[in-house]
């Protein structure tokens, strides 16, 4: 069968080696270049036009928001104005290209604004491809001037996706864990922000201990640890209408609660008699089925993308360490073989890896894995104590949390591109701990 | 055992669909013929026209972008535009203990790294002789590589990055500008359903602009360099 | 296994009198070989009275300075007087108990022996040095094994319920290896006629 195979192939090539040849017979200097370098693309960003006085301001945040996502994803740098040759005066006309090029820009990113009422107006902009001399993109957009930020993040996320060919993150908000007071009598509260760590807001009033938020990737919905009760159970908080729910109200610790990629069931750990298993909840007929059976931890439980695989944390071989099942609980494998003890996997939106953390010799790790084969273990970054990875819609951007170590240690989260390169501190108000990204905005 | 049936199947029908069987690099030749050529690129001053027709026209977006809200709000304050510096206020031990920790854990990682790849390259291809002219210093490939590497911007975080290989096929006059650019595997790219293939692509394209023109090769063999097949593809780290 | 034990005890001792001043900096680290030379000898951090009433709590020194009176009978402190301990404490990523946890919580079940109806309230607690969720199941598998020994001892399984809150609830605040020793335990909390 294998032989049979290979045969065609051989024959195959054969032939079509020999037809590329002649028709390729002009190229014959073939030249193979692998390397080349990981700098941000340099991209122009005026301020976009304005033509009323009252929009003058929004048109200069707008630009500059936008240019402030998009180094922020670090693949991109938006070029000082100072440095600009042209100056548009009518977006509807084509960019002097030989300008931009002069500065090196390879995209240029013209807008305007144009006022309709005194609480309405729309948001023009065209993306240039520089050397390509022609127009990658024009969108319109429209709103009321008090949510600027937001048609800014979408212009953000409008150029990203055209330049980088992946889907942006910026028109989204990160929930986490805000934290105050000292290590040994730490208050800590549900909050949420936009992904620019703008409008932080808390999102609930008690003072009860709450943990581990994550986003619905559905929904407006959030999924978090409360201890309410006196003991760890898990909730449900809709956050644009505020109703909060106590999922189960089981008699056991419930903890590590996640959604499935459709947002239509919860994965979690229960802990009986000490042992704790992975259970998935319908949400709808709230039906509760244990997928694992092992006297272990087993816990920090994440599906992939499409729903068939999860992935979870367990140290039934001796140590914690990674495995992966199917979504009914069979075929559990174990896909960490490194050094070390790795907890709270997080498959990526994307499907393509496996972030972790990873502690080691007394340091604490992000890292990344092969989802398929449990290979190519990257570290990320590495301080005292990191950890709790959580993907950007896209899959191409990890939040964590990182906690100083001593007595005033504290919490902060901090952001790292899945290469590890462009490690950021995300700006909070106060210490902050376990991010969890939301699907872009609807 | 069953020779007859594959060789009569090679030598017949398969040949057709070959094309759409990507089983080597050498292969992707075939493509070349349904290409759809990227751009000729004769770079003239442009003017202030009115774009073409051909234009891609603002999209309206159906609705408007909606405020969103949340429940229960409270503001948190402002977060602080920049991280508070060590304060040395008065000398107090709980400040005192918390620089040693600070210190001790000091992450070299934590500021953004920046290197200047594309100059230090810029300064070897200047180094090696090549950049002034001096004639039959370097080998075309090894000129058209140093020359390409701070210009081609690779995204490593892309999917599958290693795999997203662009073919092109460049015609250079005898100043080394740039007469013809044509991706020759574009319909695979297009074809693709990683959209991250067709953003290298475009890097690629404004990379050989950007690096144009490419007049450190000998006049002398200009027939050798008139044509070249490009193909980029990352490759290991070093 | 009984020099481990012993190291152990001079750790908790250690950790002990560095808690009780809170708002002090970290030490430089002390690594766990010096403690144990300098501490262990000179005295276990607790010893286990032979019955069960009257308890005499031995003074660290020899100044027979005037022993506390023992606290109401029944209440928490009463509790935690009788027992010697309210928590008993685990080793890095364990939830074994060691033979002087086992004292405790025989004392502790003897307690809830004599007061029936009271219930208890187990709390587990991990160290920092692992991540949260992680933290949560082996602080619930400490406070299990607190519970399955207090049950083995004859109080009924309904009687007490086990919380666990990871590392969210330090009692000691630095770093360091005294530190953790001491945020890995299982907190006993005693709830009488509806309060604590």
């Amino acid at each position: 069968m294998t032989k049979t195979n290979s045969f065609i192939k051989i024959v195959l090539s054969i032939f079509l080696v020999l037809w590329g040849l002649s028709a390729n017979a002009f190229a014959q200097l073939e030249i193979d270049i692998t390397k080349g370098n990981s700098e941000p693309t340099p991209i122009a960003i005026p301020d976009f036009l304005s033509s009323h006085p009252e929009t003058t301001q929004i048109a200069k945040d707008i630009a500059r928001v936008i240019g402030e996502d998009l180094e922020r994803s670090g693949l991109f740098e938006a070029l000082d104005p100072a440095s600009f040759i042209e100056t548009q005066t009518d977006i509807n006309y084509q960019p002097r290209f030989a300008d931009w090029r002069l500065i090196k820009a390879r995209a240029l990113v013209s807008g305007r604004i144009v006022r309709e009422s005194s609480n309405r107006l729309k948001v023009e902009f065209r993306l240039w491809d520089i050397y390509g001399g022609k127009q990658l993109d024009g969108i319109r957009l429209a709103t009321t001037p008090d949510n600027w930020r937001r048609v800014a993040h979408k212009v953000s996320d409008a150029i990203y996706k055209r330049l980088t060919g992946e889907s942006g993150y910026f028109d989204s908000r990160i929930v986490y864990i805000s934290e105050s007071g000292p290590k040994t009598d730490r208050r800590k509260r549900l909050a949420i922000m936009d992904q620019d760590g703008d409008n932080a807001q808390y999102l609930l009033a008690g003072a009860d201990l709450v943990l581990t938020p994550r986003f619905s990737p559905t929904a407006q919905q959030i999924t978090y640890l409360s201890w309410e009760t006196g003991r760890s159970q898990v909730y449900l908080l809709d956050i644009e209408t505020g109703r909060r729910e106590l999922l189960g109200n089981f008699p056991d610790i419930t903890i590590a609660p996640r959604f499935s990629p459709d947002g239509k069931s919860l994965i979690f750990s229960m802990v009986k008699r000490g042992n704790s298993d992975v259970y998935v909840m319908d949400l709808r007929s709230r039906s509760t089925r244990r997928l694992t059976t092992n006297s272990a931890i087993d816990v920090s439980p994440s599906f992939s993308p499409d729903g068939k695989k999860i992935v979870f944390n367990s140290d039934r071989g001796g140590s914690p360490q990674l495995y992966t099942m199917n979504a009914d609980g069979s075929n559990v494998k174990r896909i960490s073989f490194g050094d070390g003890r790795y907890t709270t996997p997080n498959w990526s939106p994307r499907g393509d890896l496996i972030a972790f953390t990873k502690s080691y010799q007394g340091r604490f790790h992000i890292g990344v894995l092969n989802a398929q084969t449990g290979k190519a273990e990257r570290l990320l970054t590495g301080s005292y104590l990191d950890e709790g990875p959580t993907w950007s819609p896209n899959g191409r951007v990890i939040l964590f949390s990182r906690e100083t170590r001593g007595r005033n240690g504290s919490s902060q989260i901090w952001s790292v591109d899945l290469t590890g390169s462009n490690l950021r501190k995300v700006d909070t108000p106060g210490a902050a701990s376990d991010p969890a990204w939301s699907p872009v905005l609807p | 055992m069953k020779f007859g049936l594959p060789i009569s199947f090679a030598l017949h029908g398969l040949v057709l669909f070959g094309g759409l069987l990507v089983l080597g690099k050498g292969v992707s030749n075939l493509q070349s013929e349904e290409v759809i050529p990227l751009k000729i690129v004769t770079v003239s001053e442009q003017t202030n026209i009115k774009p073409s027709q051909k234009e891609i026209p603002i999209k309206e977006l159906p609705q408007d972008v909606p405020q969103v809200s949340v429940a229960k709000q409270e503001l948190l304050p402002k977060a602080p535009k920049k991280i508070p510096t060590e304060q040395t206020k008065g000398f107090n031990l709980d400040d005192f203990s918390k620089m040693v920790e600070d210190a001790r854990d000091k992450d070299p990682e934590a500021s953004v790294q920046k290197v200047l790849v594309g100059e230090a390259q810029a300064a070897k291809v200047t180094q090696n002789g090549v950049g002034d002219k001096t004639d039959l210093t370097i080998s075309p490939g090894d000129y058209i590589r140093a020359k390409m590497e701070p210009c081609w911007l690779i995204d490593k975080g892309a999917k599958d990055f290693q795999n997203l290989r662009i073919e092109v096929k460049l015609e250079l006059n005898e100043k080394g500008e740039i007469q013809v650019l044509n991706i020759t595997n574009s319909a695979q790219i297009i074809a693709s359903p990683n959209n991250g293939w067709r953003a290298a692509r475009e890097n690629v394209v404004s990379a050989l602009h950007e690096c144009a023109p490419y007049d450190g090769l000998s006049a002398l063999n200009y027939d050798e360099w008139k044509i070249m097949k490009l193909n980029f593809q990352p490759g290991d780290e070093e | 296994m009984n020099k481990k034990t012993l190291k152990y005890t001079g750790m908790v001792v250690i950790a002990l009198a560095f808690s009780a001043c809170a708002t002090q900096p970290d030490p430089a680290p002390i690594t766990q070989k010096q403690q144990v030379e300098k501490v262990a000898p000179l005295a276990p951090a607790y010893t286990p009275p032979k019955q069960i009433k009257p308890v005499v709590r031995q003074a660290e020194d020899n100044l027979a300075e005037a022993v506390p009176e023992a606290p109401k009978a029944g209440t928490k402190e009463h509790f935690k007087y009788m027992a010697g301990e309210d928590r008993v404490y685990f080793g890095y990523d364990r939830y074994d108990l060691t033979p002087q946890t086992r004292d405790v919580l025989r004392r502790q079940a003897q307690w809830l022996k004599e007061y029936s109806s009271s219930i208890l309230v187990v709390g587990g607690n991990a160290d920092e040095r692992g991540t949260r969720e992680y933290n949560l199941a082996l602080g619930a598998r400490r406070a299990d094994a607190v519970k399955a020994f207090i049950v083995a001892q004859g109080i009924a399984p309904g009687r007490i319920t086990t919380v666990s809150y990871g590392k969210e609830r330090p009692i000691d605040g630095g770093s360091n290896e005294a530190a953790w020793a001491l945020n890995r335990n299982a907190h006993s909390a005693v709830l009488v006629g509806g309060t604590s």
